[in-house]
């Protein structure tokens, strides 16, 4: 076993059964001791939580790659037309780029929702990259659980980690134009949901 | 065993873990001979996705497409343009790379299966590619027959344990033996980049 360092995102299809609990929970007990030493609480004083979309992440709050911008828990949104087109767009808008104080998210993989809808629609995300604190720490290729339409899920083994009031971006490749490819002018729909967790201080938000 | 295997196996004929198992073993192999080849320790390398043009320069051919596909999608997702072959004969190889292409300096791509993305379309099509033939460095490494892993509708893909790798400044190229006029292709290739920690990503 080498000690590179691995960011391929695999789609959960070519994974061994519990492997993507095991991700999971690797990610869980690397995360939580981090918190625990730098906000110097012991991990019972802290909970593992989901992601809430937007008052977590501000996903889908940039205005050029939505057609209404995001203001609410939703994953989903209208991919704007060709003004998006062909680039690495921001999810979250320059006015929501900073993680908040004492909280602590980690990503580590995708799902992708379409094949759940009564018709189900083109992808028209082809990547993901994430920068956190100025770097680039990863780049998806989402196409790599297209071959899956029964599983569309996709993991890594090297979560993205985004620490307490740290600046951070997620972009996203729009590969197909605003019409679907169909023609017809309408937007497409994004599904892709991000996979991770969310490390804070126990009464944050909740307290179980 | 002292033959090279080059099959192309499909996952549904495989152990749970043996894809996993597949994967790992390249993955050590190419970073082994790339920390080897580039004097750098394995902890200043990084293994990430494949950016199918910028790493692969992969539909950027009107061989392949009608209008070349110059962003990071797998080619028929892209809808900048035409996006069905127009092959000038069914029946033969077109080449998906640009001609000329040679892998970027630092970089290796190693390449150890295929996906065929058409299963998660609303209205399924038919493939279009029988064959996929890589050449490297001028000699033809491997032809993989992607038909044998339509048997298993959702879950169409296949891998070698013999990877397809390209080495930093090789010349190299991918061609599909395509079967019809006017279908578009919907084709992945399984693999990963290999390069050094700050080349594009530092995580």
């Amino acid at each position: 076993m080498n000690n590179a360092v691995n960011t391929l995102l695999i789609p959960v299809a070519e994974l061994a059964p519990g492997a993507v609990a095991k991700i999971r929970n690797d990610v869980i007990n690397a995360l939580v001791p981090m918190v625990s030493r730098e906000l110097n609480k012991p991990p019972e004083k802290l909970v593992v939580r989901d992601i809430r979309s937007y008052d977590d992440l501000y996903w889908g709050t940039d205005a050029t790659l939505t057609t209404a911008v995001l203001t609410g828990n939703i994953w989903s949104f209208e991919i704007d037309d060709d003004a998006s087109y062909g680039t690495f767009n921001l999810l979250n808008s320059a006015a929501h780029q900073t993680m908040a104080d004492n909280r602590f998210v980690a990503i580590y993989g995708v799902y992708d929702r379409r094949m759940a809808l009564a018709t189900p629609i083109m992808q028209a995300l082809s990547e993901l990259k994430f920068t956190v604190g100025g770097n680039d720490r990863a780049i998806w290729d989402l196409q790599s659980m297209q071959a899956y339409p029964s599983k569309m899920a996709a993991v890594t083994t090297s979560a993205v980690v985004i620490p307490q009031n740290t600046d951070y971006q997620i972009y996203a490749l729009q590969n197909i134009s605003d019409d679907g490819g169909g023609g017809a002018a309408q937007d497409t729909q994004c599904y892709i949901m991000l996979q991770g967790v969310i490390v804070e201080p126990m009464g944050k938000v909740l307290s179980p | 065993m002292a033959v090279s295997n080059i099959t192309l196996t499909p996952i549904q004929e495989m152990a749970p873990g043996q894809v996993t198992a597949i994967r790992n073993s390249v993955i050590d192999a190419v970073v082994a001979k790339a920390s080897s080849e580039l004097s750098l320790p394995a902890n200043k390398l990084i293994i990430r996705d494949i950016r199918p043009y910028h790493d692969l320069d992969f539909a950027d051919n009107t061989d392949y497409l009608t209008e070349v596909c110059n962003i990071d999608t797998w080619g028929a997702f892209y809808s900048g343009g035409a996006q069905v072959v127009s092959p000038a004969a069914s029946g033969n190889y077109y080449d998906a790379i640009a001609d000329g292409t040679t892998m970027a300096d630092n970089r290796y791509v190693a390449l150890y299966g295929v996906r065929d993305m058409r299963v998660s379309l609303n209205a399924i099509i038919a493939q279009n590619i029988s064959l996929i033939k890589f050449n490297i460095g001028a000699a033809d490494r491997i032809i993989w027959d992607l038909s044998k892993c339509e048997n298993f509708k959702n879950y169409i893909a296949g891998v070698t344990p013999s990877p397809v790798v390209i080495p930093p400044l090789a010349p190299y190229q991918v061609s599909c033996y395509l079967m019809a006029d006017s279908i578009a292709p919907y084709l992945q290739l399984m693999g990963f980049v290999v390069e050094p920690i700050g080349l594009l990503i530092t995580p």
